[in-house]
C-alpha cells in the first residue's frame, strides 16, 4: 500500500478487465440483425473507458490499442458503418487482445509477439475491413504509436446539455477553445427549441453543427467537450483524410456551407435495419422485445461481478487479522524459549490460539461471500405491484426472513426460479377478484415469500392463498403427456411435483405473464444444479406453498446455546417461541413416562434432551426438581424441551456434519463457538419426531 | 480588479496548493475550510469561480454545490468539484447537483490553470 499510484493501477487493471468482460458479454448477445443503439454505445464507452484510464495510468500501448477499437466503433455506434458477423468475430477478437494486454501490463512485460502480430492484423484488418468506410484511421506502423498524424479535421455535432445554463458552463468558451485548435465553421440549429408554452429560459435547447480543419487529435477535440459531454450528445466524425476522395455532403459542407443537418436530413431517409425487418415481417416484434430482455439478463450478470459486503465483516476480519499478528509475536518469543519447558508450554498455546483463529478467519472469509436473501426478495414488490396491475387482481405481497444469509451464487441462480414461481403463483394460483368473492375470500389475494433456515437447510417459501393445484388435472394430464401410465394412482405429493416435469406446461396455461422466460422444469433444473430440492403443498381451493429447499454447508443461524448434561448444543432461534423455568407441580406424567406440562391452559409434550440424547445426566442439577425448559415449535407442533443452562444468543456459522461424520438424527449440523469447542446444532423437527417414534415404539 | 475564486477544501495542503496557483495566475483567493464556512464566505461576495472538494466535514461539496446553486446570484457562477476518482460517479453526482466540471486529483499546477481557464 506504499505507493499510492500502485493502488490507482490495480484498481485499473480490476476496472478495464470488468469493462472488457462487459464488453463481450454485450457483443455475445449482440443480434447483428437487429443491433440496438444502446449496446454498441456500451461497447464503445467500455472501450472508451479503457482507454482513457490506461493513458491516466501509464499504459500507452493499452490506450492506443483500444483507441483503435473505439475509432472502428464509433463510426458503427453512429450508423454509418454496419455492424456485421465478420466485424463482431473482430471485435471478440480484439476485447481478447485487450484482456492478453491487461494480463501482460499487469505482470509489468508487454504484449507477446504473438499477439502483437495478431493485433497489427486485427487493426488492418478493422481498418479496410470490406464492409467499412475508407480507412479514417491511420495505418499504425508496427510500432503500436497512438495514431495522431495526419487527420485534416473533424465534424461535429453538439447538443448543449439542456443544463448547461444552470450549471454554470460557458458555452462561449467551448467556441474560443474550439477556434484554437484550427479554423471552425459552425451552423447553430435551433430545431430542438420547445414551443413558446413548453420553454423555461434556464433550459438550454442550443445545438451546433461543427466543422473543424486542424491538426489536433480527436482526443484534443473530446477534451474541450469535457464537461459538458454526455453519452451521445456529442459526435466526433473524422473528416476524409487528403489524397482520397471525401464524400459529396463534406464537399458541399465546407465550400457551399450546406448544413450538416440538411446532408443529414437527406440522407438519413432509411430507417434501423431491425424496424425494416419488422416492418418487412421478416421478424416480430416479440422476437425483438424477448432479445432485448436476454441481453438485459446478459447485461445484469455482467454487472452482478463485484460483491457488496457490509463494514461489519470487514471489521471482523480486521480484528482478527489483529489478533494473528499477536499470535504471531506469541510464538515468536516462545520460539526464541523453545528448549526451556515453559516455551513449549506457550508454544503449544500459542499454536492452539492459531488453529483457532486460521480458522475462523476461513470462516470470515467465507462469510463475506454470505448475502441477505433480501437481494431476490426485493425485486418482488415492484413485480407483483406490476403483474397486479396487469391482471387486474388485488394483491398483498408479504416477506419474512429477508436477513436469512446465503451464498451469493445461490442467490443469483435463486432469481429465475423465484421469479417464476412468483408469476405463477399471480398468474395462476390467485383467483380473479369476482372468482375469489365468489368462494367466499378476500379479494386482496396474497403472496407470502418467506425464508428460513431449518435442519441445516435453507428453506426459501413461495406461497399463495389462491385456488391450489387440481391433482385431477394434473394426474390427467401427466397421463396425456405420457408422464405417468394410464391407471396410476400418485399420492398427491408425487402429483404435485409433476408440474415441474419438463413439457408438463401446458398451452392453456401459457399467458403474457407466467408463458415467457423460464418454465417449472427449469426452477427444478436450477434447483437440482444447486443440490436442493422442492416441495409443494398444495390445499384446493385454499392456496399452495412451494418450498425451495437448499442444503448449505455454509450458512449463518441466530442460535440460542444451551447446555445439556456436559455437552453445548444450538437451538434454531427460529423455532424458539420461549424458554422458562417450570415448576414441577405443573408437568404431569400421562402414559407410563410420557411427560406434559400445563403452559397456560396447554398441554404440551415434555422432550428430555438428555434422555433423548443419551447424554450422561451429569451436572443436571435442576432435572429433578425445577426443569428449565425451552418451548420449541415446528412444523405446526410444539414441545417443551428440558436442558440444562441456559448459555446465550448467538449467531453460529452452521457446519454440515454430514460432510464431516455422518448424518445424526435430531442433527442438523455442528458449529465451532467462539472459544473453539464444537457444538452441535438441534433439529428441531428430527427430535420431535424421534420423540414420536420412540412413544409410538413403547406403545 | 482581478477575478475573485472561492477554494474549499478541509486539508489547509491542498487549499494552499491551489490558492498558491491561481494566485500566482492574477486570481484573487478566498478560502473556505467546509461547505457550511464556504456559505458563510460567499456571502455578499462576488465570486467568478468556486472549487471545492467533496468529502469535507460538516457539510460536503455535493451539498455546497446545491446549497450555492439555490442562491440567486450563484445560479450561474462556474463551480468545479475536486474528485478523487476518475469514474464517471463522482462526476455525474456532481452534475446533478449543478457543478460545471471538475478536477480529478491528484492534479498538477499546469492543470489546475488549464480546467479554470476552461471555465471561465
Amino acid at each position: 500500500m506504499s505507493d499510492p499510484m500502485e493502488q490507482f493501477r490495480n484498481a485499473f487493471f480490476e476496472e478495464a478487465t470488468e469493462l472488457a468482460d462487459g464488453m463481450e458479454a454485450t457483443l455475445l448477445a449482440l443480434d447483428v440483425q437487429a443491433v440496438e443503439a444502446e449496446d454498441l454505445h456500451t461497447i464503445f464507452r467500455a472501450a472508451h473507458s479503457i482507454k482513457g484510464n490506461a493513458g491516466t495510468f501509464g499504459f500507452p500501448a493499452i490506450a492506443a490499442f483500444t483507441h483503435q477499437v473505439e475509432s472502428v466503433l464509433d463510426p458503427v455506434r453512429q450508423g454509418i458503418r454496419p455492424m456485421t458477423p465478420d466485424l463482431l468475430e473482430h471485435l471478440l477478437q480484439a476485447v481478447d487482445l485487450i484482456r492478453s494486454h491487461l494480463h501482460h501490463a499487469r505482470q509489468g512485460g508487454p504484449l507477446p509477439p504473438k499477439d502483437q502480430q495478431a493485433q497489427e492484423l486485427l487493426v488492418a484488418w478493422l481498418q479496410t475491413g470490406e464492409s467499412g468506410p475508407a480507412p479514417h484511421l491511420p495505418v499504425a506502423g508496427r510500432a503500436p504509436a497512438p495514431p495522431s498524424a495526419p487527420t485534416t479535421g473533424f465534424t461535429l455535432r453538439f447538443e448543449a446539455p439542456r443544463d448547461a445554463f444552470r450549471r454554470g458552463v460557458n458555452l462561449e468558451r467551448i467556441f474560443r477553445d474550439l477556434g484554437k485548435l484550427g479554423t471552425l465553421q459552425a451552423w447553430p440549429d435551433a430545431a430542438r427549441l420547445p414551443g413558446l408554452e413548453g420553454m423555461d429560459p434556464e433550459d438550454c435547447h442550443l445545438a451546433w453543427d461543427l466543422r473543424l480543419e486542424t491538426a489536433a487529435s480527436r482526443a484534443e477535440v473530446e477534451e474541450v467537450f469535457e464537461f459538458v459531454a454526455e453519452g451521445d450528445n456529442l459526435q466526433i466524425t473524422p473528416l476524409t483524410p487528403a489524397g482520397q476522395v471525401p464524400p459529396l455532403g463534406e464537399i458541399l459542407e465546407g465550400e457551399a456551407g450546406v448544413s450538416p443537418a440538411d446532408v443529414r436530413e437527406a440522407l438519413a431517409q432509411q430507417k434501423p435495419l431491425g424496424e425494416l425487418l419488422v416492418e418487412a415481417g421478416k421478424v416480430q416484434p416479440e422476437a425483438v422485445s424477448r432479445a432485448l430482455d436476454q441481453q438485459q439478463k446478459k447485461r445484469s450478470q455482467a454487472e452482478a461481478a463485484t460483491l457488496r459486503v457490509s463494514t461489519e465483516k470487514i471489521d471482523r476480519l480486521v480484528n482478527l487479522v489483529g489478533e494473528l499478528v499477536i499470535t504471531q509475536a506469541m510464538l515468536a518469543e516462545a520460539a526464541q524459549q523453545a528448549t526451556s519447558g515453559t516455551g513449549e508450554e506457550r508454544m503449544a498455546s500459542a499454536l492452539l490460539q492459531l488453529d483457532r483463529q486460521t480458522r475462523e478467519l476461513q470462516e470470515r472469509v467465507m462469510g463475506i461471500r454470505m448475502v441477505p436473501v433480501e437481494m431476490v426478495f426485493s425485486r418482488f414488490p415492484r413485480m407483483v405491484h406490476e403483474l397486479g396491475k396487469q391482471l387486474g387482481k388485488d394483491l398483498e405481497l408479504t416477506m419474512e426472513g429477508q436477513a436469512t444469509e446465503l451464498d451469493k451464487t445461490f442467490i443469483e441462480m435463486l432469481v429465475d426460479p423465484m421469479t417464476h414461481l412468483v408469476r405463477n403463483a399471480v398468474d395462476h394460483g390467485i383467483e380473479t377478484r369476482e372468482e375469489r368473492t365468489r368462494t367466499g375470500k378476500p379479494t386482496t389475494g396474497v403472496i407470502a415469500l418467506r425464508a428460513y433456515s431449518r435442519g441445516g437447510h435453507i428453506h426459501i417459501e413461495v406461497k399463495d392463498d389462491g385456488r391450489g393445484l387440481d391433482p385431477e388435472r394434473i394426474l390427467r394430464k401427466a397421463i396425456e403427456r405420457g408422464l405417468l401410465p394410464p391407471g396410476a394412482h400418485p399420492s398427491d405429493e408425487e402429483l404435485n411435483l409433476l408440474i415441474f416435469e419438463p413439457g408438463f406446461s401446458t398451452a392453456e396455461q401459457v399467458s403474457d405473464v407466467s408463458g415467457r422466460g423460464v418454465g417449472m422444469d427449469v426452477v427444478r433444473q436450477n434447483i437440482r444444479t444447486l443440490g436442493g430440492r422442492i416441495e409443494v403443498d398444495s390445499r384446493p381451493g385454499q392456496g399452495s406453498t412451494i418450498r425451495l429447499i437448499l442444503p448449505l454447508t455454509l450458512a449463518i443461524l441466530d442460535g440460542l446455546t444451551v447446555r445439556v448434561g456436559e455437552e453445548t448444543f444450538v437451538f434454531p432461534l427460529a423455532s424458539v417461541l420461549e424458554s422458562f423455568q417450570s415448576r414441577q407441580e405443573d408437568i404431569r406424567t400421562v402414559k407410563g413416562d410420557r411427560e406434559v406440562i400445563n403452559l397456560r391452559g396447554e398441554f404440551i409434550p415434555v422432550i428430555r434432551l438428555q434422555r433423548l440424547l443419551d447424554l450422561d445426566a451429569a451436572g443436571s442439577q435442576d432435572s429433578g426438581g425445577r426443569p428449565l425448559l425451552v418451548l420449541v415449535e415446528a412444523e405446526g407442533r410444539r414441545a417443551a424441551m428440558s436442558v440444562d443452562e441456559l448459555l446465550g444468543q448467538q449467531q453460529v456459522v452452521i457446519k454440515s456434519l454430514e460432510t464431516h461424520y455422518r448424518r445424526v438424527e435430531g442433527i442438523s449440523g455442528a458449529t465451532i463457538l467462539g472459544d473453539g469447542r464444537v457444538a452441535l446444532i438441534l433439529d428441531v423437527t428430527g427430535l420431535l419426531r424421534m420423540e414420536t417414534g420412540a412413544v409410538v415404539a413403547q406403545a | 480588479m482581478g477575478k475573485c475564486i472561492l477554494t474549499v477544501d478541509d486539508s489547509s495542503t491542498m487549499r494552499q496548493m491551489i490558492a498558491f496557483t491561481l494566485k500566482e495566475a492574477g486570481f484573487e483567493i478566498l478560502e473556505a475550510g467546509d461547505g457550511v464556512e464556504a456559505l458563510d464566505r460567499a456571502k455578499g461576495q462576488k465570486l467568478s469561480l468556486v472549487i471545492t472538494d467533496v468529502n469535507m466535514p460538516r457539510m460536503d461539496g455535493i451539498t455546497l454545490v446545491q446549497r450555492l446553486r439555490a442562491q440567486p446570484e450563484f445560479r450561474f457562477t462556474p463551480i468545479l468539484v475536486l474528485t478523487t476518482e476518475s469514474g464517471m460517479d463522482m462526476k455525474q453526482k456532481g452534475k446533478e447537483a449543478g457543478a460545471t466540471g471538475w478536477i480529478v486529483k491528484p492534479f498538477s499546477p499546469e492543470k489546475l490553470l488549464e480546467v479554470v481557464n476552461k471555465v471561465i
